[in-house]
């Protein structure tokens, strides 16, 4: 298409006002779109009045005002046409209504009515439309306040209409953007089109009421072949109003609609198969980044765009082939101009997405990494997550096996079954309410496939500590102090270790303590942390919260909570920085209690647990570390080094030469560190009076302290070296960052590995024997663990020092019986036989274990079979030997790294007996007697629950520690007797279908409800607060211009 | 630096270099492991008594297998305060398992003969309880004599059994129990003086789960003056239990029961010697290893003022060979009828097997040494038998003082005139049957001491160690 032909002989010249003749000129009719508009209407009007452009001539259209803008067009603009709309009718809907007054004008220009147009503006547009022979043509728009910032000056777009704005958020106009250029929108702020291409097009898309009408208009007038230019010559500014009319939600939620709508409009065919699924998976990863972040609204919007335009296909395939009537451009030839690759990274890399939405999980990251040290944060990022892709790659692609407390995640069926049950089928089974982390689980279970959740949990946590140790260091300082954090922490052996070692609890502590400490600071509002000034009962709930999520997996962290929090409050009285540390205690007191709350009902079970269960079969034990390596963080295969001892260069540099809050919080750091290392110490010294976790889990608070304090570092020498002449603080400066650098040489060694040493198989591999002619996989046959705490996992209980034993149903690892409950007295009496047998005083250890169900004993000598290595086992040879003396165990060679004896016997879980009168048969037989109990009722229906046929005059026994079990033969409900601890018997008298059911306790029920409503309300606070505070931010357009 | 900074650096600075002068200052914490394992081997080395009632106690009596037939008995004591009730587990060879109950009072022996019960090519018994204080022997009564012999108190994977003979007149029978569930499967190899045997038909013996087998040694290999037998167990522990007997067709008659050795050790203590110029007496020394071992056998005698007047025999005994001290053929260095106990210490770390043979005169008394040493030590009567006990303190530790308790109606009891007995370091406390109150003894010493029995019915004599207690032994560390 091409421009019209002026009604005079040659383009308008640059004349001036005065010697411009009116007639040589095209006219031009201005739209003002207005709705509600502010106190800057005035000037939009005023701007219009005074363009120097002769036939120019102002329709304003009333969108629906509440407040008619009449009286003040009539003020501002006498000669203006007023068109009024009683409907907020959407700015496409508005402009069509106003082009029936457009009559033979050759342009329109289209305008908000929160722009300010320099007097030349029309004038210089209409010019460069006849010389460039453009279609559509947009000033440079700057900020309203302050015109030397820019605001737009066009945007590229790529594939899937994302735009990329060619001038940075904030960028400051030194005429770097001042040439005429081909762009792929102008933004809909001022744009001056011609008046047949707009009636061609059919005006903006009536769908799109408020956002992205620009974007659909500049597509399809690419495809029609018209040019679409920025003309910076001409200047504007836009004052951004419309940010005011609507929430962050719906800005985004319509820009998502927008960009998709005018995809599935203006490709052809076969772009839309090539696109679409493309922006299906960048959609896809958008909505799970979002979820992970915990910005439902996000994922919501952006998912939601799909539905919303899907519902309209034949609304699109209407507009799509009257656009394919006029196609002049193929797709082929406008995906040349696009952007390659998603614009939507590139815009996140470069800080336009979400710039200034200050509580957004991605936006907020982003924002993170953005600013003046950008290449710093780039490059840093860069680097960490290719070296965490690269370390991760093979338990990534060929998942994570379940070696010590990875444990396998059950389906969502399955979990919801055991926390309506109220019942656990660990030791000898018992009514108890559900663990937390079960009930927190439930959710991403629910929405995630359970083995792409289990690797994201366990893979995640080394990126989620380095996004923590990011954002613990973004309000300190430069995004080089930011960056020597997260390098630091990235450094400390302590994730990968828990790792290698199978240690869930090591590695949730190393992805959240630093989230932990930024929350404690903040809550604290210790400086420079105290900039967001919640009020108080925000900072309670999200640090309670917190604390309760990471207990909730990890009950024994509670040990961590107190150290980052006591020792960031110690940390302000050595450093004689006091302030802050009164609301420090209140807040974390209050916390503490709140995250006591949400762990209840399950709170209960682990007092009668014991704090030994709390703390887990992983205690430091006496003697287990010396102090050196808990220094270096030598706890496993990555810390064995003498290069852990460089990561304390770094923060010993800050501490000597740093001034002000650099060394406020180097000493922090230190302290924090040193409270983290006391305390582990003090447990392997046997100073402690209770268990502490496991060097994992306590030296977290150390390691970032440490790094913390290392990375003041940096600052100072940003910030402090400069006052110094050159000297030994400069010299020591370099060393630190040179120990800085040469520390993390270990973890780039291992990231080659692909695997963090993790094993690459587990024992559930060879758990087949268990599936033995005599063994039913059906939950009859329980299994005792016991050896080596460090390769035994679950609800473990001492047997000797040393040694720890624990009963699980079946022989595949799942988290379900991870936490400890109070034990019953059946498991007291079951761990008594096993104490005594490994002592020397039983022989007939199987029989004993017998009665409860316990098929197998299994004694791991490492964390996985061979030859896949793993930790290896210290299993106490004295219990190896007592296993091997038990008259009633038979060995089964199996594999090397695990001994597995088979229990003779062995009575099913539930079976039948001849009578049950006198106690229990199968406690009472003599010894080495063969047993006769078959199994029955084996087929397992809804957890616990089970059926069969029994015949009459049997008597079904059954293997719990809980009495609420009815068995229930055609109709009639038979009560148990309790026949000995953990042993029940059903005498049936009338044959049938029988089914073995378990009564949950109401009151467990109610309670666990009680707990999960706790928490709705709880997240549903924080989540309100968030909606709140970005509804407070500015205007945000999210891959949007302005 | 400003005065804020130097205390808080000094603080820190000085918290963290204190801790760390005091964790170097400390002893390296002890690794748990390895004592266990010291502790696990010493304990089964030899039958173990648990002190206390701290549960079940069970006893494996691999029995006698001979063929013609001998009164097989079990002797069954109970050293506890309290009546016990036994579960009698007869395993009749492979053919199955049969039960019965034993009542036993506190302080009592009682006898069950095995053969009178069953009639079968092998009987064995695994003898348990649900309380502690039960213990058992065995004795075995034979035309060519009577021998009283150790039940074991657990399996083991391996037994050595370095003397013997399939001498025309001998009968060589190693009964081998396996008292669990699964199946044991057995190699078994015989050294002679001309190299190793390795008999295809024992290669792989599979001993069915809750039975027992003899292994006819003479069968294998015959005609041998000696002859050392090797149980290795690929898969399973078993209990190996040697009967011996000369019918007198040839020399001297004689009957021998004894376990066999579970495991090798650089120093064995033999506490008991030839009585008689007429009774040969001889070493063994079985070399399992892969290394030559470097071994004294060293008589000391009960003569303090000559107590180290003998020189050591020093041998040389190869890898999987054995090597032989007959001190008939050295009457010059140790004259006839001079009381002595032997040491025999492996120079070099190479654990070895130590038994001695005393023979001759009807007598044959066959058995490991004592590789242990303890500060409590049980001794059991044997109705009908004479007992004299040998107490020798081995080890560097001072003087041993020795306190005996004799289990009556009221309990454990100070044995009269048998309090405060000292043994001096290297040296023997032999006490006489006579000097000695009837039922179980106590031995309690300041010091480790070695503790064996010798019974004596009729013409026969048999060495038999007492029972150390768990968690108060330890390998003898013998003073030179």
């Amino acid at each position: 298409m091409h421009a019209p032909d002026p009604p005079s002989s040659g383009p308008p010249s640059d004349a001036t006002d005065d010697e411009a003749p009116v007639a040589a000129v095209p006219a031009v009719v201005a739209i003002v779109v207005a709705h509600d508009p502010g106190g800057w209407f005035e000037e939009c009007l005023t701007s219009l009045a005074d363009q120097d452009y002769p036939r120019l001539r102002t329709v304003v259209v009333d969108a629906g005002s509440a407040t008619p803008v009449a009286a003040r067009v009539e003020a501002s603009l006498p000669d203006a046409t007023l068109l009024r709309i009683d409907e907020a009718v959407g700015f496409g809907p508005a402009v069509a209504a106003a082009l029936d007054d457009v009559a033979d004008s050759p342009f329109v220009l289209v305008c908000h009515d929160d722009v300010r147009l320099h007097a030349d503006v029309v004038r210089l547009l209409v010019e460069e439309a006849y010389r460039s022979n453009a279609g559509i043509l947009g000033p440079k728009l700057v900020a309203w306040d302050d015109e030397r910032v820019l605001v737009h000056v066009g945007s590229a777009i790529d594939k899937t209409g994302v735009q990329l704005p060619f001038a940075e958020p904030g960028e400051r106009d030194q005429q770097q953007h001042d040439a005429v250029r081909d762009v792929a929108v102008v933004s809909g702020g001022v744009q001056l089109v011609r008046t047949d291409l707009l009636r061609a097009l059919g005006g903006f898309d009536p769908a799109l009421d408020l956002l992205g009408e620009d974007l659909d208009l500049c597509w399809r007038a690419a495809v029609a072949g018209a040019r679409v230019l920025v003309v910076p010559r001409a200047v504007a500014a836009h004052r951004e109003g419309l940010a005011d009319r609507g929430t962050l939600d719906d800005r985004r939620r319509r820009l998502a609609r927008a960009r998709l709508r005018t995809t599935l409009v203006c490709y052809g065919r076969w772009h839309r198969l090539r696109v679409l699924p493309q922006a299906a998976v960048l959609t896809l990863v958008e909505v799970i980044a979002a979820l992970l972040l915990g910005h439902l609204g996000q994922a919501r919007d952006v998912a939601g765009a799909w539905p919303w335009n899907l519902r309209r296909l034949g609304d699109v395939r209407r507009r799509r082939r009257a656009l394919h009537t006029m196609r002049r451009v193929s797709d082929r030839e406008l995906r040349r101009g696009q952007v390659r690759g998603s614009a939507r990274v590139t815009a996140f890399v470069r800080g336009q997405i979400g710039a200034e939405q200050r509580t957004g999980g991605v936006a907020a990251l982003q924002q993170s990494i953005t600013g003046p040290s950008l290449r710093v944060a780039i490059g840093t990022w860069a680097v960490v997550l290719l070296v965490l892709a690269v370390g991760s790659r093979h338990l990534i692609t060929r998942g994570v096996p379940a070696v010590g407390t990875f444990g396998m995640l059950p389906d969502a069926d399955t979990l919801l079954e055991h926390l309506v049950a109220v019942y656990r089928d660990g030791w000898t089974g018992i009514d108890a309410a559900s663990s937390t982390g079960l009930l927190l689980l439930l959710a991403p279970i629910a929405v995630l496939p359970d083995a792409l959740l289990r690797t994201a949990l366990i893979v995640g946590m080394l990126p989620l500590g380095a996004v923590g140790a990011w954002r613990l260091a973004s309000p300190l300082a430069s995004r080089r102090t930011a960056a020597a954090l997260l390098v630091l922490y990235l450094a400390m052996p302590l994730g990968y270790d828990a790792m290698a070692a199978g240690s869930w609890s090591g590695l949730l502590l190393y992805g959240t303590t630093p989230w932990l400490v930024l929350r404690a600071a903040r809550a604290a509002r210790l400086a420079p942390y105290g900039d967001r000034r919640w009020p108080l009962r925000r900072d309670v709930v999200s640090l309670g919260v917190l604390v309760a999520v990471i207990t909730a997996f990890v009950p024994g962290a509670v040990v961590v909570v107190a150290i980052v929090l006591g020792g960031l409050a110690l940390g302000g009285l050595v450093a004689i920085a006091p302030r802050g540390i009164l609301r420090l205690l209140g807040v974390s007191l209050a916390a503490i209690g709140l995250g006591a709350a949400l762990q209840l009902p399950w709170l209960l079970e682990l007092a009668d647990a014991g704090w030994a269960a709390v703390v887990g079969p992983r205690a430091i034990v006496e003697g287990q570390h010396d102090l050196g390596a808990l220094i270096r963080f030598d706890v496993g295969p990555f810390g064995d080094t003498p290069l852990g001892w460089l990561l304390l260069v770094p923060g010993t540099f800050s501490l000597l030469v740093g001034r002000d809050w650099r060394f406020t919080w180097a000493v922090r750091g230190w302290v924090l560190a040193l409270s983290s290392w006391g305390v582990a110490w003090a447990a392997t010294q046997g100073w402690m009076p209770f268990a502490v976790p496991e060097a994992a889990v306590t030296l977290a608070p150390a390691a970032v302290g440490l790094a913390l304090a290392g990375a003041m570092g940096v600052a100072v020498i940003e910030e402090d070296l400069p006052d110094h002449h050159l000297g030994w603080r400069q010299l020591l400066g370099a060393v630190s960052v040179a120990a800085m650098l040469v520390s993390l040489l270990p973890v780039l060694g291992e990231a080659l590995g692909g695997r963090w040493e993790v094993p690459r198989g587990d024992l559930d591999t060879i758990v087949a024997f268990s599936s033995e002619r005599s063994a039913p996989a059906d939950g009859q046959a329980r299994v005792l663990w016991i050896g080596d705490p460090a390769v035994i996992t679950g609800d473990a209980r001492e047997v000797r020092p040393g040694t720890v034993a624990v009963v699980t149903s079946g022989a595949r690892s799942s988290i379900l019986d991870s936490w400890p409950v109070g034990p019953t007295a059946a498991d007291a009496h079951l761990l008594a036989a096993v104490q005594r047998a490994v002592e020397g005083g039983s022989g007939r250890l199987g029989q004993e274990l017998g009665v409860y169900g316990i098929r197998y004993v299994i004694a791991p000598q490492q964390s996985a079979p061979a030859p896949y290595g793993g930790t290896i086992a210290r299993t106490d040879p004295i219990v190896l030997d007592a296993l091997a003396q038990q008259l009633d165990l038979a060995r089964i060679d199996v594999n090397a790294g695990v001994v597995v004896y088979r229990n003779e016997a062995w009575a099913p879980v539930t079976g039948l007996i001849d009578e049950a009168s006198v106690g229990d048969p199968v406690a009472s037989a003599p010894p080495g007697e063969p047993l006769s109990v078959p199994p029955v009722l084996r087929s397992p229906r809804t957890y616990p629950d089970r059926r069969g046929v029994v015949s009459a005059g049997t008597t079904v026994r059954a293997a719990s520690a809980s009495a609420r079990w009815q068995l229930e033969v055609d109709g009639e409900v038979l009560r148990p007797e309790v026949v000995a601890d953990g042993v029940l018997a059903f005498p049936v008298s009338e044959g049938g279908d029988a089914s073995l059911h378990h009564r949950p306790s109401q009151d467990l029920r109610a309670a666990a409800a009680g707990q999960a409503v706790l928490w709705v309300v709880a997240l549903g606070l924080l989540l309100r607060w968030r909606s709140r505070a970005e509804r407070a931010t500015g205007p945000v357009e999210i891959g949007g211009a302005p | 630096m400003s005065t804020q900074r130097w205390p808080t650096v000094i603080v820190l600075a000085g918290l963290l270099a204190g801790a760390l002068g005091y964790d170097r200052g400390e002893d390296p914490p002890s690794a748990a492991a390895p004592d266990a394992d010291v502790l696990l081997a010493v304990e089964r080395s030899v039958p173990h008594l648990v002190e206390g009632d701290v549960g079940s106690e069970r006893w494996f009596c691999a029995g006698a297998g001979l063929p013609g037939g001998a009164e097989h008995e079990l002797v069954v004591t109970n050293i506890g305060t309290e009546p016990l009730t036994a579960v009698v587990s007869l395993v009749l060879g492979t053919d199955g398992i049969e039960r019965s109950e034993l009542r036993v009072d506190a302080g009592a022996t009682d006898v069950v003969a095995l053969r009178s019960l069953r009639e079968a090519e092998a009987v064995a018994a695994i003898i348990e309880s649900a309380t502690g204080g039960l213990v058992v022997e065995q004795r075995l009564d034979a035309g060519s004599g009577t021998s009283v012999s150790q039940c074991a108190s657990s399996p083991a994977s391996s037994w050595w059994f370095p003397a013997g003979a399939t001498t025309s007149d001998a009968t060589y029978v190693v009964s081998v129990l396996n008292p669990f569930p699964d199946d044991a499967v057995l190699d078994v190899t015989i050294e002679t003086e001309e190299g190793t045997r390795v008999p295809t038909d024992l290669q792989g013996l599979v001993v069915p789960g809750g039975s027992v087998v003899p292994v006819r040694v003479r069968a294998e290999v015959t005609r041998r003056e000696q002859v050392a037998v090797v149980l290795e167990a690929r898969s399973g522990r078993v209990v190996a239990e040697r009967v011996q007997q000369l019918d007198g067709s040839v020399g001297s008659r004689g009957l021998s029961a004894s376990l066999g050795a579970t495991s090798p050790a650089e120093s064995w203590v033999l506490p008991f010697a030839r009585t008689a110029p007429e009774v040969g007496e001889r070493y063994v020394v079985f070399n399992p290893g892969e290394v030559p071992a470097e071994v004294d056998v060293e008589l000391r005698l009960d003569d303090p003022e000559r107590l180290f007047d003998l020189e050591p025999f020093s041998l040389t005994v190869e890898p999987g060979r054995y090597a032989v001290v007959d001190l008939a053929d050295h009457v010059d260095r140790v004259p006839a009828g001079t009381p002595h106990y032997a040491i025999v210490q492996s120079r070099g770390g190479v654990p070895v097997v130590v038994e001695q043979v005393l023979a001759g005169d009807g007598v044959l008394s066959m058995g490991p040494g004592l590789p242990v040493q303890a500060t409590t030590w049980t001794v059991l009567p044997v109705p009908g038998v004479e007992s004299s006990v040998s107490v020798v303190n081995v080890g560097a530790e001072g003087i041993a003082v020795l306190s005996v308790e004799s289990l009556g109606a009221g309990g454990w009891q100070p044995a009269a005139d048998l309090a405060e007995l000292e043994v001096g370091p290297g040296r023997r406390l032999l006490l006489r049957a006579q000097d000695l109150p009837t039922g179980p003894l106590r031995l309690t010493a300041t010091a480790p001491v070695v503790v064996a029995r010798r019974l004596r019915q009729a013409a026969s004599v048999s060495v038999v160690p007492a029972l150390p207690a768990r968690g108060t032994s330890s390998r003898p560390d013998p003073f030179s």
